[in-house]
């Protein structure tokens, strides 16, 4: 088997035709290899291997510039619905503001109340609801106030350390 | 170009690209976005594509100035992905590392850049050494002794593989 060992000699100094390294490649494919050549086995199977790496598949080229259309398209879209609603919510505020000029109203949950006292009344009636719930809403954090007062570590320490004493001191 | 053309002229060089980015980035998750990169860019310019007569040459070429350009840019951002992990190799996977083709293909990526990708153009592709070297943009001469000094580093590397093995094994008996 010299013509390998020529071959390979070649084919390290790079200048083997696509020809003989075919060759090459088929003898190291097969059985039969001598002992000798037995160590470039792995190099020409590593090739193989990773001819083959397949390409993953990548995104429908056409989908991706249609997609970045289609973004653009519904910004628009929504930007323009966005400015519409705009419109709309400033026009009718201005009118029923138009309307309120002409008499005292006030719209409390919905009712219109003219008149003045009542109107009085009722907002502090809620107000006063309001603060209901904020008390009791601020509940929570109180108990929890009072929790992190009890357990306070340093305080049941000095507790139980005096605790401690007082028993040394009783049973001396 | 329409699609069916850019299928069958650009598209089936995927593979080719893809072990291309695979070489130079030494990562499988950049070589995927190169690809996808390279293959839109070129999508869009597909108007163009049909005054290049070899597209396989200008498609790696293409794909290896991308992937040097992915490379700058990682360099300034010094990006590490956030879910990151190190894995300390197991038994098993120390076991296989041991394995010679694996060796062999860590040896491979160890080769500088212009080194392995001319080597892997040459022996995993099977491309000519004239169209390599259009690509690598160097005369033929150059290509050659590229080629040969990372085919020769390969063989100096295994056969410094096996005397430690053997002296190893001397060793041990």
């Amino acid at each position: 088997m010299n013509d390998i060992d020529n071959l390979l000699e070649k084919y390290f100094n790079g200048v083997s035709s696509t020809e003989e390294e075919k060759k090459l490649k088929s003898y190291f494919n097969e059985t039969g290899i001598l002992p000798e050549h037995e160590i470039y086995k792995p190099l020409f199977a590593v090739f193989d291997s990773e001819r083959q790496i397949k390409a993953p598949g990548i995104a429908l080229l056409e989908k991706k510039t249609k997609r970045l259309s289609f973004t653009r398209r519904t910004i628009i879209w929504i930007a323009g619905a966005a400015a519409v609603a705009l419109l709309a919510i400033t026009l009718s505020t201005f009118n029923s503001l138009q309307d309120q000029n002409r008499e005292y109203v006030v719209i409390v949950n919905g009712k219109k109340i003219s008149n003045q006292h009542k109107a009085r009344q009722y907002a502090e009636n809620m107000f006063a609801e309001a603060e209901k719930i904020v008390e009791n809403s601020y509940q929570p954090f109180r108990e929890a106030a009072n929790m992190k007062e009890e357990f306070n570590a340093r305080k049941i320490l000095r507790e139980t350390a005096q605790k401690i004493e007082d028993i040394k001191t009783n049973n001396p | 170009m329409n699609i069916r053309q850019f299928q069958y002229q650009i598209l089936c060089l995927s593979d080719k690209s893809y072990r291309m980015a695979l070489s130079i980035l030494k990562n499988e998750s950049n070589a995927r976005d190169a690809l996808q990169e390279l293959m839109a860019r070129l999508w869009e310019k597909r108007g163009q594509l049909d005054a290049i007569t070899n597209h396989q040459a200008f498609v790696l070429t293409s794909m290896r100035n991308l992937c040097f350009d992915m490379l700058r840019k990682s360099i300034h951002t010094l990006e590490i992905p956030a879910d990151t992990e190190y894995n300390a190799p197991n038994p098993y996977q120390q076991v296989e590392q041991a394995d010679m083709m694996n060796h062999i293909g860590s040896m491979i990526d160890e080769l500088p850049e212009m080194q392995r990708t001319i080597l892997r153009m040459k022996d995993v592709e099977e491309m000519e050494l004239k169209e390599i070297a259009q690509i690598m943009s160097m005369t033929e001469n150059a290509a050659t002794v590229n080629l040969s000094r990372a085919r020769k580093k390969l063989r100096d590397m295994i056969i410094n593989n096996q005397q430690k093995e053997n002296t190893i094994y001397e060793r041990y008996r």
